[in-house]
């Protein structure tokens, strides 16, 4: 009798050892899967934000190389664009009756708000110029979502040709891209 | 017979615990192996900024550059930082000379860009070999640049770190040739 009982103590203490080894090994199993899946998603999570960064520096691409903003010139001209081409463009685009021009940007710059803001120093006025204020800003495209989880801005230094004057200004195209 | 019962019974229990061993050392090799791999994983730079601060360092001397400056008789601001290198001869409105009409200029683009955009920046002008004629950098328009690049020595004095200032740097540079020699013109936008 007595050795029964012992034996089957021994089994209870044998079963109750392994019950606890399991235990532990699922517990560091699950603790090994969480690490590793927060890892995978931070991750993930630099792929798409760098992926999201690439689409707003190919659209900023894209604007600065538009044919109906840049230049005329015989020489290619890096990061230029003509002061009178953008406000013609900026007209245009604000007019809503446009409606298949807007359609047609739409394709090249998604879900975006382009902006070309001038600045001619201050006080600095003289009969016959266009811009003599501190600062002039002109939409060149503008389409803000109303809910976005992620927005990426970015600035380039520009110079707004003036034609007529033959005056170079000092300019900063803003792309603002919306995910 | 109850010997070689006995023996089987313990054989099987040994297959089984070096199983499990074997499972284990599986285990913390994967463990070991993930942890590695995330160790000698080069760290990730932001594609963004590294690529913009290129773009807009060498756009932002390209554009300055060649900005018209109506008040000093429409000469380019190349120009400008020519005379000044020179021999001064051009005069801006109020009299100001090209050199401190420079300064006005620098201080109002750099307004209107990298000092709104929050970058970390160096800009010099300098004649190749000689005079600087125009230094300027964010930690003189901004105080918490200094806080942040400043090391206390040992006898308590604090004193300003430029290789921590610019650790990291992308250059927008050009050279103007002035018959004899160069003016450089530099900007660094820094990684902080």
């Amino acid at each position: 009798m007595i050795f029964f009982r012992l034996k089957q103590k021994k089994a209870q203490i044998k079963m109750f050892e392994t019950i606890a080894v399991l235990i532990i090994f699922f517990i560091l199993l699950a603790a090994g899967f969480a690490f590793y899946s927060n890892f995978e998603r931070h991750s993930i999570k630099t792929e798409q934000m760098e992926q999201e960064s690439k689409e707003a520096i190919e659209i900023a691409q894209r604007a600065s190389l538009i044919p109906e903003l840049i230049c005329s010139s015989e020489t290619v001209t890096d990061n230029c664009f003509d002061l009178y081409k953008v406000m013609t463009f900026s007209e245009m685009i604000a007019d809503e009756a446009n409606l298949n021009q807007r359609m047609y940007y739409y394709y090249l710059f998604g879900l975006s708000n382009i902006t070309i803001t001038v600045h001619p120093l201050k006080n600095f006025e003289r009969e016959g110029y266009i811009l003599n204020d501190s600062g002039k800003r002109f939409s060149i495209y503008e389409n803000i979502p109303n809910t976005y989880t992620s927005k990426s801005v970015l600035f380039y230094p520009i110079i707004v040709y003036e034609p007529i004057y033959e005056i170079n200004h000092f300019g900063v195209l803003r792309v603002e891209v919306y995910n | 017979m109850v010997s070689n019962q006995k023996r089987c019974t313990k054989t099987k229990k040994g297959q089984t615990e070096i199983f499990g061993l074997v499972i284990i050392v599986i285990l913390v090799t994967m463990f070991f192996l993930f942890g590695v791999r995330q160790l000698l994983r080069a760290p990730e730079e932001d594609f963004k900024q590294s690529y913009t601060q290129k773009e807009v360092a060498q756009y932002f001397v390209s554009t300055f550059l060649s900005t018209t400056v109506a008040p000093c008789g429409n000469y380019q601001v190349r120009e400008l930082i020519l005379d000044c290198a020179r021999n001064q001869n051009i005069y801006c409105e109020y009299g100001e000379t090209s050199c401190s009409y420079l300064e006005i200029l620098l201080d109002e683009y750099l307004n209107a860009s990298l000092r709104e955009w929050r970058k970390h920046y160096m800009l010099n002008i300098s004649v190749e070999g000689g005079e600087t004629l125009y230094y300027n950098d964010s930690r003189y328009y901004n105080d918490s640049y200094v806080r942040q690049f400043t090391r206390t020595l040992s006898n308590g004095t604090v004193q300003f770190d430029d290789r921590l200032f610019c650790l990291e740097r992308r250059q927008g540079r050009a050279f103007l040739p002035m018959n004899p020699g160069m003016v450089e013109v530099t900007l660094d936008i820094c990684t902080v």
